[in-house]
Parts: structure tokens; C-alpha cells; sequence
């Protein structure tokens, strides 16, 4: 395999996970930071988690409208 | 991905899928009143109620614990717990120390006068339902442990399930919702979609619940090998129970200067499960949102509230500890819980979509 099919295939993964993953991190790491940073619960977890719930809802909104 | 190998994901999908839906769907719906079981008892039971003398002084523990035994007048005390909230200090008392937890017997106190604080326990029975249905399904250990396996199979299934979305995904936009074609495609891209976006949440409430099954393991663990240690070096031989001569503001007090920046959380007194038949063993626990879970033990001498010795949990009872917030999602505020309650829905949706898919194709 030549290193431009290689690369075209990493892009072609992060194309598809690229998504995922910013949401994975954000939520993951924001219900561990609100636990962790004490008065900043609702603070972190809310903001990070929204995302989870906020972008689903504007995809399924754009996407379908 | 070779082919071979997407149909093996595929097939630890479909089935660890379908082995644990039926139950992740009873989890979910009994979950969803549950995160709002605070907020429930709030309106099932709005007589709130107020301390007699609200500004008044305390009166010490040793007083409470005076009025609550000379209204059990055959009983010892077995443990000593307070509310946060409000000034209210409970007693268990029982037979022995070591009775069974059915004949112990549970009372509140108006810290401020010494008098009864009525339960509040309206709509108590339907909680404590749906509660013991969530956690072992009226069981026992074996339905814990077997729900533990179920929450397995979820974590198994979500993961095979990201794998799975790789390839269904390979050539459409994220987001994609095919309205257009027909129902199956469209459940399928939202399945897809919903599943993908609480990933993180979902892994952490399932793992977190699958911890929470083994609690009765760990705290097994926790008591014969730690406490136990902990509780060995300071048990003597034969003793019989010793007569609690020092005060317990007194003992209190003195694990407080020992550990200034924790918490009481509870006294377990001589004899009890939970300490000698010589120590009071009092349980501190820290006060933000991390450290309020995490517990440390002190040993106190009975007869001269002397401190003999403190002891570290073990990581996989602070394990355990941490596990609870993670799943409750009770560690932050009402937004917190809402946002748990759509979360919890969200997966309710992916559930019911993919139970549908598989009946489409078979």
C-alpha cells in the first residue's frame, strides 16, 4: 500500500470519527472534570454533556428538515 | 476491514444486543423517576419540616443519644449518622450490636430539642419498589451479579456497536438522517447517530452501574480484609463489649482535630459490625464532590475518646464510591439530572430502534 492510499485511508477513518470523537472527548472529560473540580459540577458536566444532547438534535434537525 | 472480520462485530453486536435489551430496557424506564427521586419525595411530602428551636443551641450527642436509648429502653446503640441538610442526628439501635438489620430500629432527632422528626415516607413504598427492581429485580446478590452481567453485556455491545457504525458510515455525511427512503433506513441513521453521540455517557453509566452491582462483594472484601486488619490490632482477646464511658462529642471531637478537613459521616459504636467491641469507629468523609465519597475509618478508644488508629479505603472500595456519582448522576445540580433524564432517553430510543432493526432483517 503507497503512503497516499494510507493517508487516504486515515482520512477517510478521521472523516467518520472526526464527529465522535470531539463529542466523546467533550462529554467524557466533562463529566470527570465536574466531579473533579469542586463547585464547578454542574458548570462543566452540563456544558460538555449539552453538547451531546444539542448537536444530535441540530443534525436530526438539518438533516431531516 | 476484511469482511470476515465486520461480520464477527456484527455478530457480537446482534446478540450481546438482544441478550441484554429486555433489561437495559427495564433499567432505563425504572432509572428515569429514580434520578429524580430527591425532587419526588420533595412533592410527595411538602410539610417540611423546621427544627423547634431554629436558632436556638444544640444539644450535644451524648444528650440525643440519652433520650433516644430511654425510648428503647431494652436496646444499645448500634450507629450514630447525621444529615447534612438539616440539624437531625439518627440513631440505630437493636438488640445487640450485632443484631440483624430487621430487628434494628431507626430514629430521628431534632438536634435543637431532642424530640422525634416524623419520617417523611410518602410514596416511600413505590421508590423503594422501583428501586430494588432497578438494583436486583427483588434477588438479592444473585440478581445484582446478574444485572452486573446484563450491564457487561451493554458495555460489549456498545463498543462492537462503534465498529459497526464505522462501516454503515462509510459514505454518508455525520448526522445523516435518511427521511426520505423509509422507515428501517431512517430508525437505522438515528440508532446510528444517537448511539454514536452518547457514547462517552452511556459508557460511563454502564460501566459504572456494572461496579455498582458488585458492591456487596467489595464491601465483603473491604470489611474481612481491611476493617478487619484495621479492627485486629486493637480487638483483645475475649473482651466483652466495653461500656461506652467517654463521651461521643468528646470521640467525635477528637476525629476532627484528627482529620480537619473531612466530614462525620457516621459513629459505629463497640460491638457493632462495623467496629471493636472496645473503639467507637468513626466514619469521616471529605466535602466536595470527589472526596464526600471517599471514606475514612477511625478507631476510638470507648473508655477515654482516645484516637488508637485511622485507616486508608482501598482502591476498589474508592472504586466503588466514585462509581455511585457516575451513575446516579446526583453530583451536581437539577440541570445535572435533566440532563441525565434525556440522556437516559436518548438510549431508551437506541434500544427501542435497534430491537426494531434486527426484527426488520430477520
Amino acid at each position: 500500500m503507497t503512503t497516499i492510499s494510507k493517508a487516504n485511508r486515515a482520512l477517510s477513518k478521521w472523516q467518520i470519527f472526526k464527529w465522535p470523537s470531539i463529542l466523546f472527548v467533550l462529554s467524557f472529560f466533562g463529566l470527570i472534570l465536574a466531579l473533579l473540580v469542586d463547585g464547578a459540577a454542574d458548570w462543566f458536566a452540563v456544558a460538555a454533556i449539552a453538547v451531546s444532547v444539542i448537536v444530535p438534535v441540530k443534525f436530526l434537525i438539518r438533516r431531516e428538515s | 476491514m476484511q469482511a470476515v472480520t465486520f461480520k464477527r462485530w456484527e455478530w457480537t453486536h446482534k446478540w450481546t444486543s438482544l441478550i441484554c435489551t429486555v433489561f437495559l430496557l427495564m433499567l432505563c424506564i425504572t432509572g428515569l423517576p429514580l434520578i429524580f427521586h430527591d425532587e419526588i419525595d420533595a412533592t410527595l411530602n411538602p410539610a417540611v419540616w423546621e427544627p423547634k428551636h431554629p436558632d436556638g443551641p444544640y444539644l450535644s450527642y451524648d444528650q440525643i443519644m440519652t433520650i433516644g436509648l430511654a425510648q428503647r429502653p431494652n436496646e444499645v446503640p448500634i450507629y450514630m449518622s447525621f444529615d447534612t441538610d438539616r440539624p437531625v442526628v439518627n440513631i440505630t439501635s437493636g438488640p445487640t450490636g450485632d443484631a440483624d438489620a430487621t430487628d434494628m430500629h431507626f430514629a430521628s432527632y431534632d438536634l435543637t430539642s431532642g424530640e422525634l422528626v416524623p419520617p417523611a415516607d410518602v410514596g416511600e413504598s413505590v421508590m423503594e419498589f422501583i428501586l430494588q427492581l432497578h438494583t436486583d429485580m427483588f434477588l438479592g446478590l444473585p440478581g445484582m451479579l446478574f444485572l452486573g452481567f446484563m450491564g457487561f453485556l451493554f458495555v460489549l455491545a456498545t463498543v462492537s456497536g462503534v465498529v459497526v457504525y464505522r462501516q454503515y458510515m462509510r459514505n454518508l455525511a455525520f448526522g445523516t438522517v435518511r427521511k426520505q427512503k423509509n422507515r428501517r433506513l431512517k430508525w437505522l441513521d438515528q440508532h446510528n447517530l444517537l448511539g454514536i453521540t452518547t457514547l462517552a455517557w452511556v459508557l460511563v453509566v454502564g460501566l459504572t452501574g456494572v461496579i455498582n452491582t458488585l458492591e456487596k462483594p467489595i464491601l465483603d472484601t473491604w470489611r474481612s480484609q481491611n476493617l478487619q486488619h484495621l479492627l485486629s490490632e486493637y480487638q483483645t482477646q475475649n473482651s466483652t463489649i466495653a461500656t461506652a464511658n467517654a463521651s461521643i462529642d468528646q470521640a467525635i471531637l477528637a476525629a476532627k482535630q484528627a482529620l480537619p478537613n473531612m466530614q462525620l459521616q457516621f459513629v459505629a459504636f463497640p460491638g457493632s459490625d462495623f467496629s471493636t467491641n472496645e473503639h467507637y469507629a468513626i466514619f469521616m468523609h471529605g466535602d466536595s464532590p470527589l472526596t464526600k465519597e471517599l471514606i475514612t475509618p477511625l478507631l476510638v478508644k470507648a473508655s477515654n475518646g482516645e484516637i488508637v488508629g485511622v485507616s486508608e479505603m482501598p482502591w476498589y472500595a474508592n472504586a466503588l464510591s466514585l462509581s455511585r456519582p457516575l451513575h446516579f448522576g446526583d453530583y451536581g445540580g437539577l440541570g445535572l439530572k435533566v440532563l441525565w433524564f434525556i440522556l437516559t432517553l436518548f438510549t431508551l430510543w437506541v434500544l427501542v430502534t435497534g430491537l426494531y432493526l434486527w426484527w426488520k432483517k430477520r
